[in-house]
């Protein structure tokens, strides 16, 4: 037991070492920190009652010391707007996308692994729900629940479920036919067991990957749906709404557009530096 | 090489040519419109792009602006004659009219057409038609059921169609290739793209000055397309109106409505059924707020239904001023405690802005409430069967000021009496009016309809938005006398 720990110990070191030697992941990870301390902290940065105090005399004023990134068209601060509304960009993208690899890295690989019927039952399934198209199934979802933050999450998190769920079937089909699984089933190591120990592990760098890209799409997604005015409602602030909102005042205020727009480009590309960080450094193959 | 030398020299010549004509006098207009129209059939249209092309392509009985000061103008019908109990309409027709395809327009055109209108499920009309008759070719008398003293409004809404074309070709041709008796000719629709119209040269009142007008769909950016020069006229929004007031070549113009934007309480719940909680509502709105907020100063503030241009508003009718420490000595007095949830302010995407800026004006006296952005289908569903506690909104009810009864009388519950208000005094002044012919009396009756409204505080209106028309600077358009119609007719390429 004592032994197994500090293996793993040194897995971590090793695993930490190497993704540390990788200066852009390393850029990605210290703007993902930044983003997501922004997230937490938001009530000490910032009061939230400041991202929705209208003054109207303000209004769709540029950025300078007293409104850092400026005002919207109410009067409402964007700096603020930008801070408090991390939260929900960020909690609708992670919630979403961790949902969605949990249910799709299960079915995934348990149609990898068992083929056959298993296998047929679940893809076809998930063939039903590719068929509509992921906007359109979270529309009906939110519309059927009920247009709020914990039904818009479900709802999301169904329509990106067959995406994972093909991905990780086709990576877990190619690393169930190693031959270490076969070594274990040869053991009688349960099924359960093969899978989350032996087959997920090893198929885990195209799996986080996936992941991180799908928070930055599940971002932009949720965005979207606050546009149709399924997301999450106002006054509360969202990126994605701010963008759209600012959609009116493209040659009047660009501002508007640029500073959402800048934290939603950074948030997405730190998740897809560190994904790309994690991949290397969990590469058995890529050791140094 | 001569041939092809002479070839380009005539290329060059018809160039040269094409460019003078240009110059010599511009004879195209391009407009913007938000949306493709889904017909043209004279009297079920339903959207603004579909009437303001059909404006163009049929013409009316008589011309009449709905400002409760302007006398009828004849159109196809010379003059009228209106019986002494308000019951018969009589029009004699003019001669020389002629439909596109140069048969005259008759009297039975007129009566097909009148009762094309009448049974369209697309128009409302307060006024009963017992009959339509045609005594002689130029003769058309319309008999009312009961008299309906606003009735030459509905007249001036009837497009003239010919009966002649509705009999020899289907419907869908009627409605989609229309046979017009204005002053543009339909020539082709685009589905989705464009529409094109003619001037009509034989057009009684002379041909139209700009020859070939092409209706665009260009959503969203219409002020993009002005800005070009690719689009010669189009309605724009509020937020647009900065950078196109910046450009010298466009003209802007504000036109006053008689459309207004509130927000409508569910009287049949709590506890909006108190009258002075809603009066401590209309006190808590900071409408010149709003207006400088939303609408960027583009609408005139008014806690009145009735626009100040309309007739029957007097200035004498209660307004209501923001006044926030008013509103919560109301709200005291009707045993509203502070931090009250109202409930969830419903609205369409477009009025989101409206709703935000009220529910912090609510917040401000104490009074708690959601926002729900609905799609647009959704929201009217909800608003109309009165699924909803409060509701941020823009309504038009244009025409006469009787139309307004729309908004308060308890037939309309469930269709445009948005606050399911239910007043038995109500109704009956509305009754009243309908019938009265006296100009006189009928303001009397409407100062003690929009007083007991305002009294009653039965919405909280907050402001009559202008719409907004951007044009070519080297364009005459038309006077907007009818609430932002116009009339191509009156459009000419300035020298």
């Amino acid at each position: 037991m004592n032994k197994s720990s500090s293996r793993r110990r040194a897995q971590i070191g090793e695993f930490w070492r190497r993704f540390r030697k990788n200066k852009v992941a390393m850029l990605g990870l210290v703007i993902l920190i930044v983003i997501v301390g922004m997230a937490v902290f938001a009530d000490l940065i910032v009061p939230y009652s400041k991202c929705v105090e209208q003054l109207g005399a303000d209004k769709l004023q540029g950025p300078s010391l007293r409104h850092w990134f400026g005002t919207d068209e109410l009067g409402r601060d964007l700096f603020a707007r930008i801070v408090h509304g991390s939260r929900n960009s960020l909690m609708v993208g992670v919630t979403t996308s961790l949902l969605a690899l949990l249910v799709g890295a299960t079915l995934g690989a348990s149609a990898a692994y068992f083929g056959g019927m298993v296998d047929n039952i679940i893809m076809r399934l998930i063939d039903i729900f590719t068929c509509i198209p992921p906007i359109l199934l979270s529309l009906a979802v939110v519309a059927a629940l009920g247009k709020t933050l914990r039904n818009l999450i479900i709802a999301m998190t169904i329509s990106c479920i067959p995406g994972t769920v093909r991905l990780i079937r086709s990576v877990v089909i190619t690393v169930a036919e190693q031959d270490y699984v076969e070594a274990a089933r040869s053991y009688g190591t349960s099924n359960a067991r093969i899978i989350f120990r032996y087959v997920l592990p090893n198929a885990m760098g195209p799996i986080i990957v996936n992941t991180t890209m799908m928070i930055s799409d599940m971002i932009l997604s949720a965005a979207g749906l606050s546009f149709i005015g399924m997301g999450i409602q106002p006054p509360r602030p969202e990126w994605g709404a701010l963008l759209s909102n600012a959609q009116s005042y493209l040659f009047t205020a660009p501002y508007m557009l640029f500073f959402p727009g800048i934290f939603i480009i950074l948030t997405s590309m730190a998740f897809n530096l560190v994904g790309d960080g994690l991949t290397d450094a969990l590469d058995p193959k890529l050791k140094d | 090489m001569k041939k092809s030398l002479r070839i380009l020299a005539a290329m060059g010549l018809s160039l040269l040519m094409s460019t003078t004509a240009m110059a010599a006098g511009k004879e195209d207009l391009k407009i913007a419109i938000d949306a493709d129209v889904n017909t043209l059939h004279p009297s079920d249209w339903t959207t603004t792009s579909e009437l303001n092309i059909e404006n163009q392509i049929y013409d009316t009985l008589i011309f009449y602006a709905r400002d409760g000061q302007s006398d009828p103008e004849p159109r196809l019908a010379e003059s009228f004659e209106i019986s002494e109990d308000g019951l018969t309409y009589t029009f004699h027709l003019r001669d020389g009219a002629t439909f596109h395809d140069g048969s005259a327009i008759t009297s039975e055109d007129a009566k097909f057409s009148i009762e094309l209108y009448a049974q369209s499920e697309y128009q409302s009309s307060m006024a009963e038609i017992a009959s339509v008759e045609a005594p002689d070719e130029k003769t058309v008398v319309i008999t009312l059921a009961n008299p309906y003293s606003p009735f030459l409004e509905d007249v001036s809404r009837q497009h003239i169609a010919s009966k002649a074309y509705h009999d020899s070709v289907d419907e869908d041709t009627f409605a989609n290739q229309p046979l017009g008796s204005g002053a543009y000719k339909f020539v082709s629709h685009a589905i989705g793209s464009s529409i094109e119209l003619e001037a009509y040269e034989d057009y009684y009142r002379g041909a139209a000055p700009i020859k070939n007008v092409t209706f665009s769909v260009v959503p969203n950016t219409a002020s993009i397309a002005l800005m070009s020069g690719d689009i010669g006229f189009a309605q724009i929004q509020a937020s647009d109106l900065a950078q196109l007031q910046a450009m010298p070549t466009i003209t802007i113009e504000e036109v006053p409505t008689s459309g207004f934007s509130f927000l409508s309480m569910n009287t049949e719940k709590e506890p909006f059924n108190d009258v002075k909680v809603r009066q401590a509502i209309n006190y808590a709105i900071n409408r010149e707020n709003i207006v400088s907020v939303v609408y960027d100063n583009e609408a005139e503030e008014n806690s009145n239904i009735c626009a100040k241009t309309r007739f029957g508003y007097s200035d004498e009718q209660p307004q209501y001023t923001y006044d926030p420490e008013k509103a919560k000595e109301l709200l005291a007095e009707a045993g509203v405690e502070e931090g009250t949830n109202l409930g969830t302010i419903l609205c369409a995407d477009k009025y989101s802005n409206l709703a935000t800026v009220l529910q912090a004006d609510l917040a401000a006296v104490g009074l708690n409430c959601d926002i729900s952005v609905e799609e647009f289908n959704a929201y009217i569903q909800d608003l109309t069967s009165g699924n909803y506690d409060l509701c941020a909104l823009e309504m038009t009810l244009d025409g006469d000021t009787q139309m307004l009864e729309m908004a308060f009388t308890s037939d309309y519950i469930g269709t445009a009496n948005n606050a399911r208000y239910s007043d038995a005094e109500m109704d009956d002044l509305f009754a009243q009016a309908r019938v009265e012919n006296s100009d006189e009396k009928r303001l009397e009756l409407y100062n003690q309809i929009f007083t007991k409204a305002q009294d009653e505080a039965v919405y909280a209106i907050i402001a009559n938005p202008l719409e907004l028309y951007a044009y070519d600077a080297n364009l005459t358009v038309t006077d907007f006398v009818l609430e932002g119609d116009y009339y191509l007719h009156d459009f000419a390429w300035n020298e």
